[in-house]
């Protein structure tokens, strides 16, 4: 059989047609499985559904990138001569989705095969990646051939990328006549086949694929059933029966740093780098945040928290550098020296009905952004639109709320525009109030109201011209004493 | 080169005259207007306001004009307030109360601070604030903040600093009387100091 190792071809595919990469990263759970302090590693064999399954960076068996061993027994004389080690699932697959995560940035549909294959469909995303030709080098870039044992391959069908990749090929093939007559070499063997039906078909004399495609299709599922069947025709078939993998949206990313840090500036420098990061991320997988959290680790491993709530959620966050500078020079004292910076955020999925860039972004930006920067220096409870109040009391006709949301507005014609903080007592002459000089009065109202409450009040509103303007007094019906509460 | 000439033709300060009528916004009192030097509150300016008392700022002196940048969607921002806004009568005057943002600083550090960032950032039409006193060096910052912002900014301050110089590009000393008030224009772009009016408020 002949397959050319993979090679870029000038080939760009704009077209939206699905296409399946798969990367098999046969020597990933070795490593994953292999402690820092332990040697270099031989074999792990692990126990699978009762097959034994060694995992090998042996020569020979680094061919195929594993081999499978059907017994116990083979396994245990492989143990005699060779290292085994425990094969360790948790840290296996954290290590294949940490992987698998990196792929996100060329698609959203991500499976994890076997904790040792990632799956990927591109063809949806070749457009926003300049094609399959600059979007295969990104994927090399990250996962270059030397690394795992890796292998990829790209069909049209997710069945046949993974068993190409399986197979240790590096191939790409973008249409199903060329899959077709790639698949018709390849061995019967290859076939995720029970033992049984890969010995009945070598019985029949059939060896390769082709071999089987040319039998009539009722007389193999008589012979070897239903499901045979339908395990040949997923490898042609564009039917996605993976589960598409859902990966948790929370991101992290930390930096240790070489020297100590004492100061705000080169902080600043990785929190900047930081944000453009999860700026990609966010950008990559459709997600917005509306708060993050600085994590700060001193020498003598103390952290300081630094959470940053925002007044809306947002997708472009490189320009938050501004308010985690305000941040760090308000709560860092930095007496004791920084070692390690970390960003925590949660994103959450943005909805269609969010996207809002029809509307006036500059603007809207500019007033979210002066919120943010006051809500952090300030405080949220410093920051306030004054809205009114259903309550004849004045002091209690107003109140203030967060900016952004409806207020309640209730004009009137008889209150002043400003009210003092506390009612201002004034002086009396011959039982008449006086303020600069003697008072005018007119138009009288008497508020007397909640009487069923802590705060009863009994007065009478004068409108007073003054010498100092036109201004609003009330006489306590309780004692008759005169207070000044308001300007005009 | 001509229209380099023409530019620093038209840019061109030339003492006694008026701002351009975009750089101003009027005060709804048209006898005020004839008598400020921009025809108008300026816009992109700090405009210091005298008082002998800041706890009893004439808010009906300047609340046309807010009601007029109201059209511009922006925020107005009121920094350090010695009393209330009272939002049923603010409503009233046609200014949106949604808009207007109400800030407490606990520091006088905070509020310079507080004061620069709304005036600069531009999502401020207006930015109104109290600091009892302003500096020659914070009034310049804060007049290139609204320049920058090109914000309508409003100092009440109190009179004893009327004999220190700032940088605000207007400052009226005001002082209140039973019909309105008096206004006295201690400095303005092209007009001669210590000029005095008095304005018949509308009622």
């Amino acid at each position: 059989m002949q397959i050319k190792s993979f090679k870029l071809h000038k080939q760009t595919i704009n077209s939206p047609n699905e296409l399946w990469l798969a990367i098999h990263l046969p020597l990933l759970p070795p490593v994953a499985s292999i402690s820092n302090n332990t040697d270099v590693s031989r074999v792990v064999h692990k126990d699978l559904t009762h097959k034994h399954q060694s995992t090998c960076n042996n020569a020979s068996l680094k061919r195929n990138g594993t081999a499978l061993i059907t017994t116990p027994l083979i396994a245990n004389i492989l143990a005699k001569t060779e290292k085994v080690i425990d094969c360790n699932f948790e840290s296996e697959k954290v290590a294949i989705e940490k992987l698998a995560k990196l792929t996100q940035s060329w698609s959203p549909k991500v499976v994890i095969h076997n904790n040792k294959l990632v799956l990927l469909e591109i063809g949806s995303s070749l457009r926003l990646h300049g094609g399959l030709t600059s979007l295969l080098k990104s994927v090399y870039k990250t996962f270059p051939r030397n690394s795992f044992g890796c292998n990829i391959a790209v069909t049209p069908t997710p069945a046949s990328a993974i068993l190409f990749a399986q197979m240790g090929y590096d191939i790409m093939l973008t249409n199903n006549l060329e899959l077709a007559s790639y698949l018709r070499q390849l061995s019967v063997q290859s076939l995720d086949l029970e033992k049984k039906e890969k010995n009945f078909l070598t019985q029949m004399g059939i060896s390769q694929i082709s071999d089987l495609l040319r039998l009539p299709k009722n007389g193999l599922t008589v012979r070897m059933g239903v499901q045979f069947l339908k395990k040949l025709e997923k490898i042609t078939d564009k039917t996605n029966p993976q589960l598409i993998h859902k990966f948790s949206p929370y991101f992290e990313i930390k930096a240790d740093f070489e020297r100590e840090i004492y100061f705000i500036k080169p902080l600043l420098f990785q929190a900047e780098k930081f944000l453009a990061k999860l700026e990609y991320y966010l950008k990559s997988h459709r997600s917005s945040i509306d708060s993050f959290e600085w994590r700060l680790y001193r020498s003598d491993r103390s952290c300081i928290y630094i959470p940053i709530r925002l007044n809306r959620s947002r997708q472009e966050v490189k320009s938050l550098i501004n308010l985690t500078k305000i941040q760090f020079e308000s709560k860092l004292s930095l007496k004791c020296a920084i070692i390690q910076l970390a960003l925590h955020v949660n994103p959450v999925p943005i909805s269609v009905a969010n996207n809002i860039s029809f509307l006036q972004i500059d603007k809207l930006y500019e007033s979210e952004q002066l919120l943010n920067r006051l809500y952090l220096r300030l405080g949220y409870s410093a920051v306030k639109v004054i809205s009114c109040k259903l309550d004849h009391r004045p002091e209690h006709a107003w109140t203030k709320t967060k900016p952004g949301i409806e207020v309640h507005k209730d004009p009137s014609i008889n209150r002043p525009l400003w009210l003092f903080n506390k009612p201002k007592p004034l002086l009396i002459d011959r039982r008449n109030p006086i303020f600069h000089g003697a008072l005018e009065l007119s138009k009288h109202e008497r508020i007397v109201t909640s009487w069923w409450d802590d705060n009863p009040i009994q007065r009478d509103y004068y409108l007073a011209k003054s010498n100092q303007g036109l201004i609003w007094i009330f006489r306590e019906l309780k004692n008759s004493k005169w207070y000044m509460h308001g300007l005009f | 080169m001509t229209s380099k000439f023409d530019y620093i033709q038209k840019n061109l300060w030339k003492g006694p005259g008026k701002l351009k009528e975009n750089s101003s916004i009027s005060t709804g009192y048209s006898q005020l207007d004839q008598y400020l030097p921009s025809g108008g509150w300026p816009i992109g300016a700090l405009t210091e306001i005298l008082l002998a008392n800041t706890e009893q700022p004439p808010i009906w002196l300047i609340a046309p004009a807010l009601a007029k940048l109201e059209y511009e969607k922006r925020w107005q921002a009121w920094i350090a307030p010695t009393g209330i806004p009272y939002a049923p009568a603010i409503a009233n005057t046609g200014i949106d109360i949604s808009k207007t943002l109400v800030i407490y600083p606990t520091t006088r550090k905070d509020l310079l601070w507080a004061t620069e960032q709304t005036l600069e950032s531009g999502a401020c039409s207006a930015v109104l604030f109290w600091p009892h006193e302003i500096l020659t060096t914070t009034s310049r910052r804060l007049q290139i903040a609204a320049k920058n912002g090109h914000s309508l900014g409003l100092c009440f301050c109190s009179s004893k600093n009327a004999k220190h110089s700032t940088m605000a590009a207007l400052r009226i000393l005001f002082n209140p009387d039973c019909q309105g008030g008096e206004i006295t224009i201690l400095k303005g772009h092209g007009i001669k100091p210590t000029r005095k009016m008095k304005l018949v408020r509308k009622y």
